[in-house]
């Protein structure tokens, strides 16, 4: 006579805590967009939307090209790295004793940038970077307490963005273009059960889920107005984007040694689950305004960027397979704004600049975790430039403290403080003909 | 029933008058029943006690010297049968199957001769709210067991210093200015775990309660004193009165029979008019029927039972209760109408005397309704893979009360405005419990069996502990 019920029945719990990870994943700029695309503007603090006047304007204001009269091929990296990364954990969970740090990675976002005039007034520009990525990977994975949430989230984009440019009047230009982004994203963490045998929870699974390279198009749009020698205006604006990505989940079980209940966990893994998820990347706008002293050889730079973040306000994950059911999820982050000043001084070839930004975070504390510890932050930039005839190379180092956060409603039940900080070293070289 | 709230903000007025400095507590005392107790997987004992919700609590107020009865465990039985105390149970893999076995047995009280009243004075044995006013001496040469439980823990019997005090007046002795109250339990668990819902008889009468709730709370209110007080959960959320189906299951697919007509196949039961016949399917059978169940009780003779149906229970006057394991609608209805009832007497007198209230019929529907995530780990009121109820389907295991010491925390603060930290219920997750001697699981016998899983293919039995000694 059997009255039972299934060991099968935690099936469904694996498959959701993957698609937790996506439903949190660090894709989205403020937590993990990338705005340091030129070392020129990084040292400025990113506010460049109304300066624009090397190749990293494709990113910032792609307008700017109007006003570069030479062809030309930018280079560079920016050398990202966390100086700090600490968790200290709260009750209820994961506990006072519990603690973290991410495991001691430098990434290198890369950009190249190649203007070409076509005429006097329009000009098509090329550009190759990463608007959002970075990942967290946490050292001590195996014993982490939040393994059950995160051990790595890995994401890259890689876009490819022609546009045109047109100086409409000596002072105006406008600018459009396309953008073709890739991106992928590798997930991991274990998955725990309830061994009632030994009435504790257990490791019983590693699961990592690794999409293919999956991309989508958006645009691009944007003005640069100089009414005058010392006061320019400019703003852009990059269009919301949705990648759908395509993926398996596989699953590596960690044996407990119990066999009985090892030979459950193994009857319930499912066998590399196909899932699809849809994925909306925020809309971005930059305004900017700067002021240059008579003789351009002092630029003052302000800019305020706003990130739709309210568009990821949902997703939605779908089986095609049929083997479990959509899986809905609200996320509630919100529009942000990032505020950005920036300052140049020339001396003849030479350019030292410095900058400040402070970045809201979208993130509402409920979602901070392992994930995406997001927080204000705030940037603190200098930097240095060479401008030869034909050469330029740049310089910029922004230092990047988070605002300690301490989450105390963790939608994951995953409390306690974060305390991180990056630095970033930005490097590019210019070649101009 | 009328929602009273996670935590009732009774006094939140008082907190708020006094904002300048968070309450600090000096001595924490914790009145109640088995929940109070610890009690797990049928047993009381130190293995157990120390993680129970009053421990937590105390530990989290900084009390240090937090006094508990903590009773010792002895291994089983070799032969499986001359035990010398109240078995407990757990899942054990034996014969090649799963089950829920006997893993050892209470032993010895460690600190009866404490010489003042225990901080902890949860008593199970079906202690209920009447009790905790009116039970001012016990007779364990009774026998009973709610004598026996009670005078574990009160001491109050002939001779003792304590003999004609209740559990009211042994807290009050100690004098603290922190009481968690969790009582009425019983109240409504009497009748249900006997299957037989008789007001007066089996059933607390809503005056009697009313009554005794009320005396119970002019006893343990005083000045400066922060009392919480906690709801009565519903049955439906608790897996003793829903893990067995009331459907006949085909071993061969783990899966009810269909019966032609849309539904599926129900076991047959006496029914209140002591005719049989096949269960309603909201009928809710208790996991005493398990043992029945395993020896084809329940089963029509088609389909390879007995054809003998389910005991309901009755009540053969003047003081017999014969158990059975089936609620009816009807039953249950009145049993959650009770429920209401008693849950609204609690907020109002808690209201009365300025006491706070931790919903935990709430928190219970929330545990069976979403489960409760800690760090990426869900926990679930599923028995027996959830990790919030231990192997009697009716008690918590130490992560359930670990998760119910947070919630009572969580209403402490808000009821005094305290700042009590909030209880670790992630470290509680990793850790073993098991008996501490070499595991020996009795082999149960003449105990009757319970299936409870199927890894990786084969039927399944367990056993479970003597019926009549449920709590």
């Amino acid at each position: 006579m059997v009255i039972a019920r299934k060991f099968h029945r935690f099936r469904v719990r694996p498959l959701l805590g993957i698609f937790a990870l996506l439903l949190s994943a660090p894709v989205f700029p403020a937590g993990f967009g990338f705005f340091e695309q030129g070392a020129k503007a990084t040292a400025m603090g990113g506010a460049f939307a109304a300066v624009a006047d090397d190749p990293s304007a494709l990113f910032y204001n792609p307008s700017g090209i109007g006003f570069q009269d030479h062809f030309s091929i930018m280079a560079g990296t920016t050398v990202t790295t966390f100086t700090k990364s600490q968790f200290h954990g709260a009750n209820p969970a994961p506990g006072e004793d519990a603690s973290g740090t991410f495991h001691k990675t430098w990434f290198f976002p890369s950009q190249i940038y190649v203007v070409a005039p076509i005429t006097s007034n329009v000009k098509f520009g090329l550009a190759v970077y990463s608007p959002f990525g970075l990942a967290s990977r946490w050292k001590d994975a195996e014993t982490w307490p939040g393994r059950f949430i995160s051990q790595n989230a890995d994401i890259k984009t890689f876009s490819l963005v022609p546009v045109l440019a047109i100086r409409v009047t000596p002072t105006f230009s406008i600018a459009g273009g396309a953008e073709y982004r890739l991106s992928r994203v590798a997930l991991e963490r274990n998955e725990a059960a309830y061994d009632p045998f030994s009435q504790t929870f257990v490791d019983v699974a590693h699961v990592k889920l690794k999409s293919g390279t999956e991309h989508g198009w958006g645009w691009n749009a944007g003005f640069l107005w100089k009414p005058s020698p010392s006061f320019s205006l400019g703003a852009s604006y990059k269009a919301k984007m949705t990648i759908d990505y395509a993926t398996h989940a596989r699953f590596t079980q960690r044996f407990t040694g119990n066999p009985v209940f090892d030979a459950g966990v193994a009857a319930s893994l499912p066998d590399n689950p196909r899932a699809e998820a849809s994925v909306n990347f925020p809309a971005m706008a930059d305004f900017g305004i700067a002021w240059h002293c008579p003789g351009q050889a002092f630029t003052l730079s302000a800019d305020a960027v706003w990130t739709e973040w309210s568009n990821y306000d949902k997703l939605d994950i779908v089986f095609p397979d049929g083997e479990l059911s959509t899986i809905h999820r609200d996320t509630s982050w919100r529009n942000v704004w990032s505020y950005r000043v920036g300052i140049e001084q020339k001396f003849h070839a030479l350019a030292f600049r410095a900058g400040f930004v402070y970045d809201e975070t979208p993130q509402p504390s409920r979602e901070a975790g392992p994930l995406l510890p997001d927080s204000i932050r705030r940037g603190y930039c200098i930097g240095i430039g060479y401008s030869g005839e034909h050469f330029g190379i740049d310089l910029a180092d922004m230092y990047l403290p988070f605002q300690n956060r301490t989450i105390r409603d963790s939608q994951d039940n995953f409390n306690g403080s974060y305390k991180l900080t990056a630095n970033l070293i930005g490097a590019n070289l210019r070649l101009s003909f | 029933m009328k929602k009273i709230g996670i935590w009732a903000v009774t006094a939140a007025l008082a907190w708020a008058a006094e904002p300048a400095s968070a309450q600090t507590f000096h001595k924490y005392v914790s009145l109640g029943d088995s929940l109070a107790e610890g009690e797990e997987a049928g047993c009381v004992v130190e293995r157990h006690q120390l993680h129970s919700y009053p421990a937590i609590i105390a530990q989290q107020v900084g009390q240090t010297d937090f006094q508990q009865p903590l009773r010792g465990e002895l291994p089983p039985p070799s032969d499986g049968i001359s035990f010398t105390g109240i078995p407990c149970l757990g899942i054990v893999f034996q014969g090649g199957q799963v089950t829920i076995g006997v893993v050892s047995q209470e032993g010895a009280d460690l600190n009866r001769d404490l010489p003042r009243p225990f901080d902890n004075l949860g008593i199970n044995g079906f202690f209920d709210t009447k009790d905790m006013v009116d039970l001012k001496h016990t007779d364990v040469s009774s026998g009973d067991g709610k004598q026996i439980a009670a005078a574990r823990v009160l001491r109050n019997v002939t001779g003792s210093p304590f003999d004609g005090m209740s559990a009211i007046d042994e807290a009050n002795l100690l004098q603290p200015d922190l009481v968690t109250l969790w009582i009425g339990n019983n109240d409504i668990l009497l009748p249900a775990a006997a299957g037989v819902v008789i007001p007066g008889v089996t059933l607390t009468p809503q005056p009697v309660f009313d009554d005794a709730y009320g005396r119970v709370m002019d006893g343990v209110s005083a000045s400066g004193r922060t009392v919480v007080v906690a709801t009565i959960p519903d049955i439906v959320t608790v897996p003793f009165f829903t893990y067995i189906p009331p459907f006949i299951i085909d071993p061969s697919t783990g899966q009810p029979i269909p019966d032609g007509q849309g539904g599926f196949l129900t076991y047959i039961g006496e029914r209140h008019d002591g005719t049989a016949g096949p269960i309603p399917p909201d009928t809710l059978v208790t996991l005493q029927a398990a043992p029945l169940l395993a020896q084809g009780i329940g089963i029509p003779a088609a389909l390879g039972g007995t054809g003998i149906p389910l005991p309901d229970g009755n009540f053969e006057p003047p003081a017999t209760v014969n158990p059975g394991v089936l609620l009816y609608a009807d039953e249950v209805a009145q049993l959650e109408a009770y429920t209401d009832h008693f849950n609204a007497t609690i907020a109002a007198d808690a209201a009365a005397h300025g006491a706070g209230v931790l919903d935990v019929h709430e928190i219970f529907h929330q545990l069976k309704d979403t489960g409760y995530d800690v760090a990426g780990v869900h926990l679930s009121a599923d028995f027996p893979t959830g990790g919030l109820f231990s192997a009697d389907g009716l008690h918590p295991t130490n992560i359930g009360y670990a998760v119910l010491a947070d919630y009572w925390i969580q209403a402490i603060n808000a009821t005094a405005g305290s700042s009590v930290p909030r209880a670790d219920v992630y470290s509680v997750l990793f850790t073993p419990d098991v008996p501490q001697f070499a595991a020996s699981p009795a082999a149960a016998n003449g105990r009757s069996a319970i299936v409870v899983d199927a890894p990786p293919s084969a039927a399944v039995i367990g056993a479970v502990a003597d019926p009549s000694r449920h709590r």
